[in-house]
Order: C-alpha cells, then sequence, then structure tokens
C-alpha cells in the first residue's frame, strides 16, 4: 500500500473510533434507557446524507485528575451543518457516552464555533442537549465555557432562530442555555431541566422530590412554561423540531417558506356563523375557529399544555406562515392572567423578531382578579404583552370574536398599538367592561334606592339593555374607527388572507434606541 | 334573465307544487322557508373572494432591514 492510501485508511480509522463516542457498551446502556445517541439523533433529524460534521478530531487539553489519559475524539460532542427539508440548519448534539456528555472547554469550543457559522450566514442553530452538566475537572475553564454559550446566545438573539432540545439530563448553569434560546423541546420520561437537584432540595429544604416532579417535561410544559414542547418520546422531539423549523424564516431578515395549498383562498366556513353561543357567559371552542381559516385546517401549537386560556402557534393561511394569538373562552372564560401574558408576549416578540406576520381572535373579558394575581405581579406580566404587541412592526390583523373589554381589549392588539388591520364580528363587544359591571357602577345609586328586590332587578335589566344596546356591539368602536371593518363570520378567512396579502410589504421602524426596558 | 333570478323562479314554482300536493302544508312551509333563505342573499355579506393584489416578494420596500432597530446616532 502506497503512503498515501496508507494515510486515507488512518484518516478512515479515526472516523470510525470517533464514530462510537464512548464505547460501545454505553451506546447499549443509552438505548437501554430509551435514548439515542448524538449522531443517531442528528441522522434523524436531517436530511439524508446532508450532515458535514466539524472538529469530529478535536480532544481536551485538561491535564488534572488524570483527565490527559481519558481522551475521546470529538470530546463529548457532535457538531457541525446540515438540511432540513432543503434549509441549512446548524446544529450540536452532546453525546452522553463521552463523559456522560460533560462540558468542558474544548466541547464549549466546538458548539461555539457552530453558534459563530451560524451568525455568519443567517442560519438556525438547533442544540441537542443531554449532558451531566460541568466537566468538574476543567475548574473554572468549564465556567467559561458555558460563558461563552450564553454569550452567543445572547447576541444571536433575534438574529437566527435558536431551538433546544432537552433529551437528558439539564441541571445547573446549563439550563440558561436552553432558557435563553427561542424553543425548548423536552422528552418525557428521560429528560429533566431545574438549576438544583433533588438531593440539594431534600437537604436545604427538607422537600423530598423526584426529578421527574422537580424537571420533568411534564412539570415545565405545564406548570413553569420553561418547555415550548413535551413530547412522548425522542422520535416526537426529532419531529417537532422538523415541523417548526417549517413555520419560520432563516434568519431575521427573511420570511419564512411560502407553503403552497389546494385550500382555496375563497373557502367559506358556515359554522363560524353559528358558533358564539347566545348566552354571552357560555363558552365554545377557540380550536374550532382557528381550525376553520387556517390552511388545511392545520394548527402547530406552541405551549400548548402552558397558560391554556391563551393559545400560541403557527399555521400557514394563504401558504404565508402566520403566528396565532387568540383567548380560550373555554379555559378560565378567556380571561388574561400573569402565565398567559407571559405566553403571548413572548410568542409576539418571537414572531416580531422573525418577520411572521401576527393574527390575532379576540375574546377576552379581562385580566384574572384576586390577590394571588396581584401579588404574582399580573400588572408587569400583562404589560409585556401589551408591550410586545405594541413595539411589533409585523403585519398585525386582528379579529375581535366577541368580548373585549377594558384593559384586555388595548392589549390584545387593539388599533392604539399601531394594529393594522382590526376586524370585529357582528357579535363582538367592545367596552370598558360588562354590561353587569357597568350598571352596578354607574346606576349604584339608582338600584340602591329601590323600593324593593324586585324593582331593583327591573331597574338592572332595563338600565343593561340600555348599556347592551349602547356599547355591547362593534359598530360604536368602528364609528370612531378602531374597527376597521366588521366582517361575517364565515368570511374570516377571506379576508385575514386578503389583509395579510395586503400588507406584505408593510415597512414600519420604531424610535432609535440602544433597547427598550420591557417590564421583567 | 339573470342567474338569481332565474334560482328565485325555480324556487317559487318549487315551494307552488309542494303545497298543492301536500295535506298539512307544515312541512313542506319548512322547506320552502329553508330554501328561501337559502337562496336569499341578504342573508350574507357577500365578498368577491378574489385576490387580485399581485405578488411583491421582490419588493425593495419591504425589506426587512428597514425594520432592524435603529440605534442612536452620537
Amino acid at each position: 500500500m502506497s503512503n498515501q492510501l496508507e494515510k486515507i485508511k488512518a484518516l478512515t480509522d479515526l472516523r470510525a473510533k470517533a464514530r462510537i463516542g464512548g464505547g460501545q457498551d454505553r451506546i447499549d446502556a443509552q438505548h437501554e434507557k430509551g435514548k439515542y445517541t448524538a449522531r443517531e439523533r442528528i441522522a434523524m433529524l436531517l436530511d439524508e446524507g446532508s450532515f458535514e460534521e466539524f472538529d469530529m478530531f478535536m480532544q481536551h487539553r485538561c491535564v488534572n485528575f488524570g483527565m490527559e489519559k481519558k481522551q475521546f475524539l470529538g470530546d463529548g460532542v457532535v457538531t457541525g451543518y446540515g438540511t432540513i427539508d432543503g434549509r441549512l440548519v446548524y446544529i450540536f448534539a452532546q453525546d452522553f457516552t463521552v463523559n456522560a456528555g460533560s462540558l468542558s472547554e474544548t466541547m464549549a469550543q466546538k458548539i461555539c464555533k457552530v453558534m459563530d457559522q451560524a451568525a455568519k450566514v443567517g442560519a438556525p442553530v438547533i442544540g441537542l442537549n443531554d449532558s451531566g452538566g460541568a466537566r468538574i475537572q476543567e475548574g473554572i475553564n468549564a465556567l467559561a465555557g458555558y460563558s461563552e454559550i450564553f454569550e452567543r446566545n445572547i447576541l444571536t438573539s433575534g438574529v437566527v432562530p435558536q431551538i433546544s432540545a432537552i433529551l437528558g439530563p439539564c441541571a445547573g448553569g446549563a439550563v440558561y442555555s436552553p432558557a435563553l434560546t427561542d424553543f425548548t423541546i423536552m422528552c418525557k420520561g428521560t429528560s429533566y431541566m431545574f438549576l438544583t437537584g433533588p438531593a440539594v432540595v431534600e437537604q436545604v429544604l427538607g422537600e423530598k422530590v423526584t426529578q421527574e416532579q422537580l424537571g420533568g417535561a411534564s412539570v415545565h410544559a405545564s406548570k413553569s412554561g420553561v418547555a415550548h414542547f413535551a413530547c412522548d418520546d425522542e422520535k416526537e422531539v426529532i419531529a417537532t423540531i422538523r415541523e417548526l423549523v417549517s413555520y419560520i424564516p432563516q434568519n431575521n431578515l427573511e420570511e419564512a417558506p411560502m407553503v403552497p395549498t389546494d385550500d382555496p383562498v375563497s373557502r367559506v366556513e358556515d359554522s363560524l356563523n353559528e358558533i358564539i353561543p347566545d348566552s354571552p357567559n357560555a363558552p365554545y371552542n377557540m380550536y374550532d375557529v382557528i381550525g376553520a381559516i387556517v390552511d388545511d385546517g392545520k394548527f402547530f401549537e406552541v405551549h400548548k399544555d402552558f397558560a391554556r386560556n391563551i393559545i400560541v402557534g403557527f399555521a400557514h393561511m394563504g401558504g404565508r406562515s402566520v403566528g396565532i394569538v387568540a383567548n380560550q373562552p373555554k379555559m378560565l372564560a378567556g380571561v388574561l392572567d400573569s402565565n398567559a401574558s407571559r405566553k403571548g408576549a413572548r410568542f409576539v416578540r418571537f414572531c416580531d423578531a422573525f418577520n411572521i406576520p401576527l393574527v390575532t381572535l379576540v375574546d377576552v373579558p379581562g385580566f384574572l382578579p384576586g390577590t394571588q394575581q396581584e401579588y404574582g405581579g399580573v400588572i408587569l406580566h400583562g404589560a409585556k404583552l401589551l408591550y410586545a404587541y405594541g413595539e411589533a412592526t409585523v403585519p398585525k390583523v386582528t379579529v375581535t370574536l366577541r368580548k373585549s373589554y377594558g384593559g384586555s381589549h388595548i392589549v390584545m392588539s387593539c388599533k392604539q398599538l399601531r394594529g393594522d388591520i382590526n376586524y370585529a364580528w357582528p357579535t363582538a363587544n367592545i367596552a370598558v367592561m360588562g354590561a353587569d359591571g357597568a350598571v352596578a357602577v354607574l346606576y349604584a345609586k339608582e338600584i340602591k334606592g329601590a323600593a324593593s328586590p324586585e324593582e331593583a332587578a327591573k331597574i338592572k335589566e332595563a338600565r343593561k339593555k340600555e348599556y347592551d344596546d349602547l356599547f355591547c356591539n362593534p359598530y360604536k368602536a368602528a364609528s370612531y374607527g378602531y374597527i376597521d371593518d366588521v366582517i361575517e363570520p364565515r368570511n374570516t378567512r377571506f379576508r385575514v388572507i386578503r389583509a395579510l396579502e395586503m400588507l406584505a410589504t408593510k415597512r414600519q421602524t420604531n424610535p432609535a434606541k440602544k433597547h427598550g426596558n420591557i417590564p421583567l | 334573465m339573470r342567474n338569481n333570478q332565474k334560482e328565485e323562479a325555480k324556487c317559487a314554482a318549487a315551494i307552488a307544487l309542494s303545497l298543492a300536493l301536500s295535506e298539512s302544508g307544515e312541512t313542506e312551509a319548512a322547506i320552502a322557508t329553508a330554501l328561501h333563505l337559502y337562496l336569499d342573499d341578504s342573508v350574507h355579506d357577500n365578498e368577491s373572494f378574489v385576490i387580485t393584489i399581485s405578488n411583491r416578494c421582490d419588493s425593495e420596500w419591504g425589506s426587512k432591514i428597514h425594520s432592524i432597530r435603529q440605534y442612536p446616532l452620537r
């Protein structure tokens, strides 16, 4: 064999060695836990044959605690780029088979390299996290490595989309990287995130709790809102990432790809003409409205189990990717509370950062009252959603379906928050408050002075009818120009799509500033 | 005769025949009312259902660079 051929053989042998990571035993252990390896995950996620790996031969330089004798090619992370449905993405996948995926200075350098490349070329970054945390033997260099990653998460935020999948442990300082990214996807049963683990929790607080109870996928998807998606297994995680990427652009100067559809723009949905119940206090399902107006009824919900009184997610309308924000009357009557406001605000700001138009469906009676909300800062959290809508310069199309009262009317993309097109259904009630509350305030003396409870009830009914006729319809707001048009519900799909087409070249800027000071 | 007028004439004929053949007339009256409502354009807010705006994907006006945050000039 020639010298050159020998060297090529050495290369292929090294590649083969790198590809088995920590060894077959550890690969088997990973599989036994129901988890895939880093390379298997990348192969499932990216288009076949598209992956090019960087730094396969990189090794750590630590000599503490005999680490120089424990070298693995790639040092526990697989990094590089590939495509998803033909679209370029950068990826890093921590390899739990190598030193439990612990983060070293070298691993951080590899991750930072792909993040820097992604920022240069304007392509999304996807992180598949499966790590035991900082490599203790590396000392402060591990912390410095985390810091370098976090700084890039921060600088790249709003420049290119960043997606994190948690496919194993993610504890301590490591949790901040996913927290700084745009979307976090967790896997039930095998992934968890927390700052302080169960052992320390028990030691400090005497509270006994399992990893799953403290920071499992379901907990973060429903209670804390840290996770946007909680999937049943890793295959579903991978499918979720692929689907999510299909709705978002490559970077902040592009639009999401158009998706051709056979669903006609002219499709009318007669069911919408009858969806609002006669009783103002009866609920209906906002998912039915969303399904009726989007292309092929397909809605990709985000944060499905968190703050279910507001619905956020992606869809296509006329082939164009849109962000849907909608109150859900079936949950807490669609009121806004702290969690719903935070959920909505984060989603609105993501859509604004990445040129995704917003379609808002409003049926909101107000904010949830009570000391729990007030002590929890509902004022600040509500202000987040208000700020998000007011700052957004993407096309904003709002349709008021039924109630839109008080401060919550303002918060849900009203005209004065630079709403581009504000429609209302004939059933819309746009007012400071509902008739019951208003009459109790405006006619308190008259009601109190009534001769009997029956007379008081009659006065209330009469005054409520007066109030309803005056305010509880969309025409008062329309007469002031706060509503651009009152539309028949079954025509909503067509009207919204036409509005989005009209707004396709919208151009709007905000005053020059270093950055705003959104209430946090 | 316009198409709408033809439809209305057919509807009227159907209603008349139905009423002539029935004994009680109630069922037929309900059917006739439903047909009338369906064919009566005033129940719906009519739209053109046509989008005539041409594609402006390559318009410089809407270039996203214009929406990027502006920093204060010293």
